[in-house]
């Protein structure tokens, strides 16, 4: 049976969910932050730089060597062109002036002997243009080469790629000698045209040569990028968990130290700072142990001479009606501050037995209302309060300890908040399907100061420095936080619609028929 | 927290830039036009000292060398140590004109004609030099003229053409020049001043 609670700010759904980040962290990390590869994480970069070199190194290796090499194969095949044509033209008569064919038989007994390949061969005398093929001029051969070779006393060559064949072009003036040491131009310009299809070849297999050359490069500079990431990874990792296992609680995690570079450096220096924040922590540790042991040890100390205090007291207080007034009002004063004592010294002793976490959680299915209502009952306070308690939720809970919290609650409410003040008791449904049990407390006092809200769980805290006097130990708050969390739950104060009182809510978990927390 | 997958720029760059050369030079680039040694040198029939050098014109405006045979080469040489034929003979062959073969070939003279009857008459001049005297107004010769006219005498006077040459015309004489079958840069045939 669920039943929801008109409440002034809806907190149950929050009240669940809230508990779920407060957990402790690591848990959802470790899902993801494990092994998994990153994109662009440092493996990745260290294998894509040594990559980036060995393709650099083996890429400009590979074309300045081919470059070098082809430079050498076309040179050679230039050489050898424009030798053998310079030999070839040499071996030839000329009767000047020229007639055409005359010039056409020349022209192909030259083309004949092409040397390293055959080639086509024109001539440019006067307005005659003549050539060992079918068309007297070239498509091929540049006006610049016509311009050098008409112009300067000396050949010239210049390769031409047209429709992706490449061509050596070689213009070649003719001279003759006159006397011992002169030449005089003929006016006879002759070219050849070589088409490269060989050299060509030759250059492409050269270039596929090279490119493949490069590629096993590639292939075996991955061997050492991806060691040197994996040395530089593992000891990253082992970091990262050995920082994890920290942040868990467990100081006394060190790392192996292997090697003696930057990275063995920091591991060492982790261990220095881990060995240090140990002992910190357990300097820490040692002191507030020593602490709470003296409070609890001040506790039970105080206890038995509270005992006898009490008992004479109680005596004190029965025959102080014989006394004279004065007297009378002293050792009624000193009986009920010794009750005082005995209550805080009790409340101290129970907060002592919380920091120790010696506090066990004693837990019972029952009726939440008939429980709420016993401790009213206990407390003579059935008048006072006004209950809203539904029957029939059944929850397993320490029956004494949710009688202390109702309890300092509801007292608190009537000490310092305004009648009435009211008790109700629901259910709500938290954020991932949990079911919680709801009490909530309100009165129609003055309400809580903003500035005191925050603090109104600590101990000792007094919301009114002239309240000192009154009646609670000041722990009554802190005791009720603690028994709660012993639950589970949580409790929050705030102040009800439109600041007309304060209202307390406890939300514990909802649990029926499970085994005992 | 989550770190884009970006490769940096300068690696993509420098990649390219390294990638570029390899994939795309691998064929047979182009050239410019580069110098490959001396030209072709022939042999021309007949050899110049058995026949006569005429200097014509190409088209392009070229210097154009022809040879024709000397057939009445007289046996003594004639005044200005000339080993053919006389230089008075080869000026008035090269004012005439290219024959019809030359001409077949392109070849212009781009001379002025002689008046009727005129010659040219030579005198030896300083330094080894000879002064030709044409009946015609050198004003009426183009600067390719002028060389067509030194080069064909000094080839006449001696064989590797080197004797400076000076012209003087009816209305004026110009400097000593030696023919320069060399100067051919640009087309532009420029007579040089004699040493």
């Amino acid at each position: 049976m669920r039943l929801r609670v008109p409440r002034p700010r809806g907190p149950s759904r929050r009240g669940p969910s809230r508990r779920g980040p407060s957990r402790r962290g690591p848990s959802r990390r470790e899902a993801t932050g494990g092994d998994r590869r990153r994109p662009f994480g440092l493996r990745a970069r260290l294998v894509l730089a040594f990559l980036l070199v060995a393709a650099v190194s083996a890429g400009t290796t590979a074309a300045l060597t081919f470059r070098e090499v082809r430079n050498a194969v076309l040179g050679t095949a230039q050489d050898t062109a424009v030798s053998a044509f310079r030999d070839q033209v040499r071996e030839v008569y000329f009767n000047l002036p020229l007639n055409t064919t005359d010039l056409v038989g020349t022209l192909r007994t030259i083309a004949r002997n092409g040397r390293p390949h055959p080639w086509y061969v024109y001539a440019e005398y006067g307005s005659i243009r003549a050539s060992s093929g079918t068309s007297p001029t070239s498509t091929v051969i540049t006006p610049e080469l016509r311009r050098e070779a008409h112009s300067e006393p000396s050949g010239s060559f210049q390769r031409v790629v047209k429709d992706g064949v490449p061509y050596l072009t070689i213009g070649m003036p003719v001279v003759f000698e006159v006397g011992e040491n002169t030449v005089m131009p003929t006016g006879i310009v002759l070219y050849a045209v070589m088409p490269m299809p060989e050299e060509q070849a030759n250059v492409e297999a050269l270039g596929v040569a090279a490119r493949n050359g490069a590629l096993p490069g590639l292939a075996v500079a991955l061997v050492p990028a991806l060691i040197a990431a994996r040395s530089v990874l593992r000891p990253v990792r082992e970091l990262r968990q050995a920082t994890r296992s920290m942040g868990g609680g467990r100081l006394d995690t060190r790392i192996e130290v292997r090697g003696n570079d930057e990275l063995a450096d920091l591991a060492r220096t982790f261990n220095e700072s881990a060995a240090g924040l140990e002992h910190s922590v357990n300097e820490l540790r040692q002191a507030e142990e020593r602490a709470r042991r003296f409070a609890s040890d001040v506790s039970h100390e105080l206890r038995t001479p509270l005992a006898g205090m009490l008992a004479v007291t109680e005596v004190l207080d029965e025959g102080a009606e014989g006394l004279d007034s004065d007297t009378a009002r002293a050792v009624r004063l000193i009986s009920a501050e010794t009750g005082k004592l005995a209550v805080l010294v009790e409340d101290l002793m129970e907060i002592s037995r919380f920091d120790a976490r010696a506090a066990e959680l004693n837990t019972d299915e029952v009726d939440a209302a008939e429980t709420i209502r016993r401790t009213l009952e206990h407390r003579r306070w059935t008048d006072l309060v006004r209950a809203e308690l539904p029957d029939g939720i059944r929850t397993r809970l320490d029956p004494r300890r949710f009688d202390v919290v109702v309890a300092n609650l509801v007292g608190n409410a009537l000490r310092h908040g305004g009648p009435p003040v009211t008790v109700r008791l629901g259910t709500a449904a938290g954020a991932d399907g949990s079911a919680w049990l709801v009490t909530e407390v309100a009165d129609r006092g003055p309400g809580i100061g903003p500035d005191v809200l925050p603090h109104i769980f600590d101990r000792f805290y007094k919301a009114d420095a002239a309240r000192t006097r009154s009646v609670g130990s000041g722990l009554g708050l802190a005791i009720t936080l603690e028994n709660v969390r012993l639950h589970g739950g949580t409790v929050r104060a705030a102040n009800g619609p439109g600041g007309t009182g304060a209202v307390f809510t406890v939300e514990m978990p909802l649990r029926t028929g499970e085994a005992p927390a | 927290m989550r770190r884009r997958p970006r490769p940096r720029p300068p690696a993509l760059v420098a990649l390219s830039a390294l990638a570029a050369p390899v994939l795309g030079g691998c064929g047979v680039p182009e050239t410019d036009v580069i110098a490959a040694g001396a030209p072709a040198t022939v042999e021309v029939y007949p050899y110049p000292p058995t026949g006569i050098v005429l200097f014509f014109r190409s088209p392009e405006g070229r210097l154009m060398p022809v040879i024709r045979f000397a057939d009445e080469a007289p046996d003594v040489p004639g005044p200005g140590d000339s080993p053919g034929v006389s230089t008075q003979q080869t000026v008035a062959e090269l004012f005439v004109g290219p024959l019809e073969n030359e001409r077949e070939a392109g070849l212009v003279d781009g001379l002025p004609e002689f008046p009727f009857e005129g010659i040219a008459r030579t005198a030896p001049y300083r330094d080894g030099g000879v002064e030709v005297t044409l009946p015609i107004d050198l004003r009426d010769l183009d600067d390719l003229g002028v060389r067509q006219v030194v080069c064909t005498i000094a080839f006449t006077e001696d064989a590797e053409g080197r004797t400076p040459v000076r012209l003087r015309g009816i209305d004026t004489a110009l400097p000593p020049a030696v023919c320069d079958v060399d100067a051919d840069a640009g087309g532009l045939p420029v007579p040089t001043d004699g040493p």
